[in-house]
């Protein structure tokens, strides 16, 4: 195996250089061509190839709406990976061990809201939600647990935790299913002994079960955390950046600047600046994890 | 003895009514949806969950008659298909290359973290590109240019996915069928492949949800009436003066149909897709 | 493992089989090649030949041959078939189905052109229009949200001109450049660049039986009257310690409503928003006290409005009033007395309408914004697009298209509106609505008055030329953001007015640097 026939060469080529030709097509000349129109002044209605160098970057980061954005930003992608996964990592404790038609349908059913399209979810919960005709609020009144109906989206000091609660109901089968997967394969016998030795199940969970499923964990959480920093769908179709800007988040600024200012410029750097925050993020999750290799 | 059973009950009760919270806690919302799909408008307003006996289809038949929604639906079926036409076979052919030439070509071992980098990608940077992109060649408003830009999210799920589950199939059964003289494609498609099945199914499932569930790249990317999506063709219903929540929840029921079936026929794949990988991440 | 495999195998085969037919489906829809259409024409030649002799003293005979008709058939010259798309704003159902009805005649009359008909919300059809341009699939006809929509897109030079149709119409309806409302042309080195199909007013509307409940004889004139009558006209009718009646609708969203209601506000209480250079000057010195006190009033309507402004928009205006629950609502226009008529017309009688409150009523100023159609250019059929609309607004389609929506879609042209068919025709399946406008006649005479006394942002009491950035703050988040920050307690309103007329001006100069402006437009006056 480790010299490569000439027929491997051709099989690699084959399969190798359509697959790399797509990629490359589909994902980094986009971000060149952002690249590229982030160091011009354009509108959106005509981006020209008009060079004025890091001028839209210094502009953007001396602004005081970008820094308030990559905390909303980073709010919203941590906050609702950390639940995200822990929720998961409850769930899938819950059904370790528990096989039957029962927990399956259970389990079924808690992962529908995942395949569900944003644009439903974002629907159905805004109604849900509303201060006037929403369910939840009507509920919580009759059980006297609050005096006033509460705005969930318009009250600047509740939108971002309402949206984030959106996600995190949307999301967290994804970590329930990689999680119980993990817990699943951890070994039985270790998980006896330990057992057979007197330890109570929550030392189990610390001294066998974490170790194996450690890194899966962190896997999941940063995979996570990934996902909904660039995430665009459910801000805007729950707040459209929130009151008083309280949601905007980076995508939803560069689609603001992009489509209703029409500085395609400005809307680029945002664009690129939101990824390149994810970077030192990407690049302490690689260190840690794959270090041990 | 009789302790241990008693304490063992008990924890089972609490686990299962924790379950049965957390099911409601993803479902009852689905149950509002539909049953608000099924009722005339004013008692949605008025009710708290809106049970009625006076269930009406007439939210359904204006989905149906006045608006174009079920080519809207097949639209986005389409797409569906197509990326994972353009996603299962790319990733399952890179992550196999991947995972087998890593000795020949050191620089593929950074192929699980190159995966995870284009997963990064915030959707909103390649979208805002990609308008000039498909424009230039006329892929704009097309759906097959719709399916190419989802295919930006779910290959890189796909790659890493599919890049675990091959470094756990051991290369020891490939070395047999080598000394038998096969050729690399013979060994790829009658002993990879169908121990890949699991894993090709999770991916494929992952990229149909990926357009399903997409709304950035159709709204950014479609522009005629004829080529909406399902999620695009929802939007229609939402008209400047008055939102008709009746009809929004009908098309949003429609459109859970596919996502029901995908969560309650391939959980099974989607778990050993995962585990699978898992092992091979470790 | 082996049973599963096979399930698993059948899947498989199924899903192939299911996608492969959906790629072939897409590929061959993608790989369509335009329809050629073969038109076959005649041509009849007549021939007259002539024969004279020339008499060089000798008599001869002249003859002369009779002349032959040759008949040549020309070759059938294949005509492409051209596929345009209009882009429709006005999604109210029967305005989207007599634009279609139109639109298939015209099919019908030029078998060499399809137009499909994409109709999509107020709120999303810039975002559309800003991404079509770029990626060069923008549709040929389009209807703009604000008249200043088209004044951006003209002076980067996107608009094609539709000097045909203007000429058409006058010609039509026999009239004259005065019987078109100031404002309501864009009119470009002598060439017309859009056709404004309405004038919409932004009035009051009022709740007869409830101010008469309340012991109140007549509609408020100004502000004040305003305030003061709807805190009379709070009501709890269920007795149970909250009220469920209030007495205006106000709303104070994150949307364009807000941005309109700020506006008029604005102007009535002496406020300017640009001069003449599209300087934003609302936070000047000459101007920012004004600009204070309208937040103020503002502030004042949405505390008598109900629970939740803040997240209120056009669907809130309309249901909370035909619904009952408020005593006095606004709208842009008369597009409420359609959805009375349609949701709720037991209240039909109950309902009048007047002219907005002013602050100062010696001194009035009404918001009066003007819907147009326009061509694009950046398409690929705009000369067909111009086609169309010269065919179609001087047709009984046109007047059925305004029949849609009574009251609301009233035509700032004199000649158009005095004509009998606008009047007195009415389409079939039509008549209920056209008896409805006869019914409010009086409410249509206003809007169609307005539209010769009444602002829009484009063009802002005092100044000359029309503004191509008003568009993006018409459409845009600042002014909404400015009015919430001062109803949300973020800010006072001094610091409110400051901050959003700063985040206007930011828009405003990022605009100018990336726009290519090609021209100043004077603004039309209308005599």
């Amino acid at each position: 195996m480790s010299v490569v026939s000439k027929g491997d060469k051709i099989f690699i080529t084959s399969l190798l250089i359509p697959t790399l030709f797509f990629l490359s097509f589909v994902e980094f000349i986009p971000i060149i061509y952002a690249l590229l129109y982030s160091f011009t002044s354009s509108s959106t209605f005509n981006p020209t190839i008009n060079f004025i160098g890091l001028n839209n970057y210094i502009n953007i980061i001396y602004s005081t709406f970008f820094w308030q954005d990559v905390i909303n930003t980073l709010e919203y992608g941590s906050v609702t990976a950390i639940v995200q996964t822990l929720l998961g990592l409850g769930l899938a404790i819950l059904f370790k061990d528990k096989k039957g038609s029962l927990y399956t349908i259970a389990k079924a059913l808690i992962f529908i809201p995942y395949a569900l399209p944003y644009i439903s979810v974002s629907l159905v919960w805004k109604f849900l939600l509303d201060p006037q005709y929403g369910a939840v609020n009507k509920v919580m009144l009759a059980l006297r647990l609050i005096n006033d109906p509460i705005d969930f989206f318009g009250n600047p000091s509740n939108a971002m935790w309402s949206v984030m609660f959106v996600t995190i109901w949307q999301f967290f089968p994804f970590a329930m299913i990689i999680l119980y997967a993990a817990l699943e394969s951890v070994p039985k016998d270790r998980i006896e002994a330990a057992q057979v030795d007197g330890a109570g199940p929550i030392q189990v969970f610390k001294h066998v079960t974490w170790p194996y499923i450690r890194k899966i964990f962190f896997i999941t959480l940063f995979l996570r955390f990934l996902f909904n920093f660039g995430k665009f769908d459910h801000v805007w179709l729950l707040t459209g950046g929130g009151p008083l800007r309280v949601t905007e988040t980076l995508p939803v600024a560069a689609w603001i600047i992009s489509f209703q200012q029409y500085n395609y410029g400005v809307a680029t750097s945002v664009a690129i600046l939101n990824l390149l925050l994810l970077i030192p993020f990407l690049l302490i999750f690689l260190l840690s994890v794959y270090r041990e290799r | 003895m009789v302790d241990k059973k008693i304490d063992i009950s008990l924890k089972e009760i609490i686990r299962l009514a924790i379950i049965i919270i957390m099911v409601l806690f993803s479902f009852l919302p689905l149950i509002w949806m539909i049953a608000a799909s099924l009722v005339p408008e004013d008692i949605l307003f008025r009710s708290i969950i809106p049970i009625t006996t006076n269930i009406t289809l007439k939210h359904y038949n204006y989905v149906f008659s006045r608006t174009d929604f079920t080519r809207w639906y097949i639209n986005s079926l389409i797409v569906g298909f197509t990326n994972i036409l353009i996603t299962m076979p790319t990733a399952t052919m890179m992550a196999y290359v991947a995972t087998r030439f890593k000795q020949k070509y050191p620089w593929l071992k950074a192929f699980g973290p190159f995966a995870l980098f284009l997963y990064m990608i915030p959707g909103i940077v390649l979208a805002l590109p990609l308008v000039l992109i498909f424009g230039y060649l006329k892929l704009f408003d097309t759906l097959l240019g719709v399916a190419i830009a989802n295919s930006t999210w779910s290959m890189p799920l796909s790659l890493w996915l599919l890049w675990g589950y091959f470094e756990n199939i051991p290369p020891e059964l490939e070395e047999a069928a080598f000394v038998d003289g096969a050729s690399r494609w013979q060994v790829l498609s009658r002993i990879i492949i169908p121990i890949a099945r699991p894993g090709m199914a999770a991916v494929s499932i992952f990229s149909f949800l990926t357009v399903w569930l997409d709304y950035l790249f159709a709204l950014t990317l479609i522009r005629s009436e004829a080529n909406y999506t399902a999620s695009l063709g929802i939007t229609w219903l939402i008209k400047e003066y008055s939102f008709a929540w009746g009809e929004l929840t009908a098309a949003a029921t429609l459109m859970a149909i596919p996502s029901t079936i995908i969560a309650f026929l391939s959980f099974k794949y989607l778990l050993y897709g995962f585990q699978m990988t898992l092992k091979g991440v470790r | 493992m082996g049973e599963k495999v096979s399930r698993r195998n059948y899947l498989k085969y199924v899903g192939a089989g299911i996608a492969g037919l959906a790629v072939g489906g897409a590929i061959g829809y993608f790989s369509r090649t335009p329809e050629v259409i073969e038109k076959v024409t005649t041509k009849t030649e007549t021939v007259t030949k002539t024969v004279t002799g020339v008499p060089t003293g000798t008599p001869t005979t002249i003859t002369t041959v009779a002349p032959t008709t040759v008949v040549t058939t020309v070759a059938p010259t294949p005509t492409v078939l051209k596929r345009l798309s209009m882009l429709n704003e006005e999604t109210d159902a029967d305005s989207v189905a007599w634009l279609k009805k139109a639109v298939e005649a015209y099919e019908k009359e030029n078998p060499y052109v399809k137009i499909a008909l994409d109709s999509i919300s107020v709120t999303e059809v810039w975002n559309r229009i800003t991404l079509d341009i770029p990626a060069g699939k923008a549709a040929e006809v389009v209807t703009l949200p604000y008249f200043g929509s088209a004044v951006t897109l003209a002076t980067q030079g996107f608009l094609y001109p539709i000097t045909d149709t203007i000429k058409a119409v006058n010609e039509k309806y026999k009239g004259k450049d005065t019987d078109w409302a100031p404002y309501s042309r864009l009119v470009i080195e002598g060439e017309d660049y859009c056709f404004p199909f309405d004038v919409n007013t932004m009035i009051l509307y009022i709740r007869k039986d409830y101010f008469e409940e309340a012991g109140i004889d007549r509609a408020p004139k100004t502000w004040n009257e305003v305030i003061e009558f709807a805190t009379l006209l709070q009501k709890d009718t269920d007795k149970d310690g909250k009220i469920d009646r209030w007495g205006i609708i106000w709303s104070a969203g994150r949307n364009n409503a807000n941005t309109e209601q700020y506006i008029i506000l604005a102007w009535q209480h002496g406020a300017k928003f640009f001069d003449d250079d599209f300087n934003v000057v609302l936070d000047s010195p000459e101007y920012i006290d004004n600009a204070v006190q309208a937040l103020e009033t503002y502030k004042k309507l949405t505390d008598l409005s109900p629970p939740g402004s803040t997240g209120f928009s056009w669907p809130e205006m309309i249901s909370y009033f035909t619904g009952g629950r408020v005593a006095m609502g606004r709208y842009t226009g008369g597009r409420l007395t359609k959805r009375i008529h349609a949701d709720n017309p037991a209240i039909e009688d109950k309902v009048e309408v007047y002219p907005l409150p002013q602050v100062d009523p010696s001194h009035p100023v009404h918001y009066s914004p003007q819907d147009v159609f326009a061509v694009v250019s950046r398409s690929v059929y705009p000369d067909e697009g111009a086609k169309f609309l010269k065919w179609f607004i001087p047709s009984r389609h046109f007047i059925n298209f305004l029949h849609t929506v009574p009251t609301h879609f009233t035509p700032p042209i004199k000649c158009i509106w005095e004509s009998e068919d606008y009047r007195t025709y009415a389409a079939p399946g039509l008549e209920d609505l056209v008896n409805l406008l006869n019914r409010h006649f009086d409410a249509d005479k206003a809007n169609f008055e307005s539209a010769w006394y009444g602002f829009d942002l484009t063009c802002e009491p005092g100044n000359v030329y029309y503004n191509p950035f008003a568009g993006a703050i018409l459409g845009g988040l600042q002014i909404p953001d400015m009015v919430q920050s001062y109803l949300l307690g973020r800010m006072d309103a001094r610091s409110a007015v400051k901050y959003g007329a700063e985040e206007i001006r930011k828009v405003v100069e990022s605009l100018k640097a990336t726009m290519t402006i090609k021209y100043k437009i004077e603004a039309w006056k209308g005599r």
